[in-house]
């Protein structure tokens, strides 16, 4: 299938995503319309509750049980299948969770590979080893493949799940708060690797942040305050 | 998924899960060795009780008032009384059914006889004061050993013919004067018997070693010659034949063979045909004490004991039914209880698959957000029971066949000879292996489909979400 560059990668119109049923429903996500262009690097921000993973997690199609209208590369997601929305979120969507979601049982490299285990087509196998260990190197990690996530300080482990997230080349990137569990420095370092995949790549990135550092990086800003789109700039 | 992938992650949880793992294949190995053992222990034992002990593809059939009493009856009256007997027509409907093989009318001796032999084979000659003996179809019995199995008077139809005789003393031994008493016959070979494997059993593991005569199975097995002995017909203790003069025979016991009589001889039918004429009049000739049916198929039994009933002849011998049914009971009984230990180590799957699952609920959520689908996921484990299941079972059918082995050791050491006492007690047809495979990886699947089928349903945003 070759698709070409989608124009519009996310357009979300009037998302709600509501918790619980009856007296106790919350809205997480209160009314969220937003377009993501190709190429752009988008920063959300808000504070701690007002419906940023909620919101990264419906534009991911990790959650579809939301109201409202949602289409990824101009495909509408409701009327997908849940394994087209794998397919979709394999090939083409990258993550970066804020609690890295690391495989504890395999070494560094092969959480690097992790993807791989649901392409549907047989990769080539030394082809992708090199490109992870190329993505390694990229992000600071060269020489670590071997070693076991545990043995990891948490920047090392941030910047492993980026390695992650980048190996099938994917079109969109959506990260958790990637610099949210890190010292200055190491956060000054993810930042500048975002910049760079950005700038150099035009890889279309959606960063959910408190971070002002990572903000200023971005192309442009959402803030979010209690399920509500407060400010665009 | 590709099934490498499927492969890696599998083989990662043999390392990562491998406790867990042994103590579920541990009940399903349990399980299968024990429902391969008790079956292959029964089917062994079936195997030798209705292959040789009680041959099967065969039912004989008689008119509902005989028994083997008849004969004795009838000549205690002096022959006098009719026995009951099977009609031509009953033969032919029977010849008529599609789960027949073969029809094979019996006749009885209609006199009485006694015999005296076994020099050759025993060291010393042994009187029978009553010889019972049958005569059936030599088509029935087929190739039995080197000497062929049919009326000896065939021999003199030939272009050759026999030598014309009086007594036995003008023809060469073995052969002997068939003829009746004060007439012309001919020169022939002793009339060929053969015996039930039976009887011989019966002999050497039971009066051979009580009596101090040798053992003759082998023996008899092995002797081109076959076993010559005499036989006084148209009379025995029991009394005189209605008509004709008792007179020798020679008769020899030529091979062993599952279609023979339990106890006694069996002999060409157009031999004892002969005979009865001689000793009983026309009539005897075609009175047929009962019939010998050939089973088209092993379990069609059953409707040819149906037909049978419908024409009013009943099976003479219900123990091969029998005891295939208290065994096809008892196997299933031990089935049932291998079966119940299966139940339990599904269960124990069960459990222990939900743990994993739930364990695994962000790993999961992960996989789900790099690309698998919930399907996916629901392979990943179903494909790890049936490892376990796999791994389990063939480890199962391993131990039973190790303790088949050590059993008929024991059996071969520490049990007394008994008749019928067979090399190995156990048979491991390959669909009993195999089916024990299936059942282990049924069992296993059945105790994970539960878990799978969560796993299949993990919510990926609230999994990942929870951790934040
Ligand atoms: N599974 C859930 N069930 C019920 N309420 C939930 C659930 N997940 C989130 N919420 C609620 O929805 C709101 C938004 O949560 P969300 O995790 O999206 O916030 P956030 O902006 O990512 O916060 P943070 O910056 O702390 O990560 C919160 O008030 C939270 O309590
Ligand atoms: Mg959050």
């Amino acid at each position: 299938m070759t698709v070409e560059p989608a124009e519009v990668v996310v357009r979300a119109t009037d998302i709600v995503k509501r918790y619980g049923d009856g007296k106790a429903t919350k809205v997480a996500v209160d009314h969220v319309s937003l377009d993501v262009e190709a190429g752009e690097f988008l920063a959300i921000l808000g504070p701690s509750g007002c419906g940023k993973s909620t919101l990264l997690g419906i534009l991911g199609c990790l959650d579809r049980t939301f109201e409202g209208k949602l289409s990824l590369f101009e495909q509408d997601v409701r009327a997908m299948r849940d394994a087209e929305l794998a397919r979709l979120r394999g090939a083409r969507i990258g993550f970066v969770f804020q609690a890295f979601h690391l495989l504890g049982h395999v070494d560094a490299r092969e959480n690097v590979l992790a993807p791989t285990l649901f392409v549907r087509e047989r990769p080539d196998e030394t082809k992708l080893r090199k490109r992870a260990d190329d993505l390694l190197d990229e992000v600071g990690l060269g020489g670590r493949g071997d070693d076991m996530p545990s043995t990891m300080s948490g920047g090392e482990r941030q910047r492993l799940a980026v390695a992650r997230a980048l190996l099938l080349e994917p079109e969109l990137l959506l990260c958790d708060e990637p610099t949210g569990n890190l010292d200055l420095e190491t956060g000054r370092s993810v930042t500048e690797l975002f910049t760079r995949l950005h700038e150099e790549r035009g890889l279309t990135i959606v960063a959910v942040t408190h971070e002002e550092q990572l903000a200023q990086a971005a192309s442009r800003i959402i803030r979010l305050a209690a399920g509500k789109v407060v400010e665009e700039e | 998924m590709r099934l490498s992938a499927l492969n890696k992650l599998v083989l990662r949880d043999l390392v990562r899960v491998r406790g867990a793992l042994v103590t579920s294949g541990f009940g399903i190995m349990a399980g299968t060795a024990a429902l391969v053992f008790f079956l292959a222990l029964g089917l062994g034992v079936r195997g030798v009780l209705l292959g040789e002990v009680f041959p099967i593809d065969q039912v004989e059939l008689e008119p509902p008032k005989g028994s083997s009493f008849g004969q004795l009856a009838s000549f205690a009256l002096g022959g006098g009384a009719k026995a009951p007997r099977i009609e031509k027509d009953e033969i032919e409907a029977l010849e008529a059914s599609p789960f027949v093989a073969g029809v094979y009318p019996k006749l009885q001796f209609s006199f009485p006889a006694s015999a005296r032999g076994g020099k050759e084979l025993l060291g010393r000659d042994l009187n029978t004061g009553e010889m019972i003996a049958d005569g059936i179809d030599p088509a029935l019995v087929g190739e039995v050993g080197d000497l062929p199995f049919r009326d000896p008077l065939e021999a003199c139809e030939g272009s050759g013919g026999c030598q014309r005789c009086a007594t036995t003393k003008e023809c060469k031994a073995p052969q002997y004067c068939e003829a009746r008493q004060n007439e012309k016959g001919f020169c022939v070979d002793p009339v060929p018997a053969v015996v039930s494997r039976y009887i011989i059993e019966l002999f050497d593991k039971s009066i051979a070693p009580a009596h101090g005569y040798p053992q003759i199975g082998e023996k008899l097995l092995s002797r081109a010659e076959g076993m010559v002995f005499k036989m006084w017909i148209g009379e025995s203790y029991l009394g005189q034949a209605k008509q004709g003069t008792p007179r020798w025979v020679h008769a020899r016991v030529v091979g062993i063979s599952d279609r023979a009589i339990d106890i006694g001889i069996t002999m060409p039918i157009q031999t004892v045909r002969r005979w009865n004429v001689e000793f009983s009049g026309d009539g005897a000739g075609d009175a047929y004490s009962s019939v010998m049916v050939k089973v088209a198929e092993k379990d069609k039994v059953g409707e040819v004991v149906e037909l049978a009933d419908e024409l009013g002849l009943t099976p003479k011998d219900t123990r091969a039914r029998d005891v295939s049914v208290l065994l096809s009971g008892v196997m299933a009984l031990l089935a049932l209880v291998a079966g119940i230990i299966l139940i339990v180590s599904a269960s124990n799957i069960a459990y222990t698959f939900r743990v994993l699952v739930n364990d695994r609920r962000r790993e999961i959520a992960l996989y789900r957000a790099l690309g698998a689908t919930g399907g996916d996921m629901m392979k990943w484990l179903l494909a790890l029971a049936l490892t376990v299941g796999m791994v389990g079972g063939a480890m199962g059918v391993l131990v039973a066949w190790a303790l088949s082995l050590g059993a008929d050791r024991l059996g071969a050491t520490r049990l007394p000879d008994f008749p019928f006492k067979p090399e190995t007690f156990f048979d491991f047809p390959p669909w009993l292996v195999l089916g024990a495979l299936g059942f282990a990886a049924l069992f296993s699947l059945l105790g994970a489909l539960g878990p799978a089928r969560r796993a299949g349903k993990v919510d990926p945003a609230a999994a990942l979400a929870a951790l934040q």
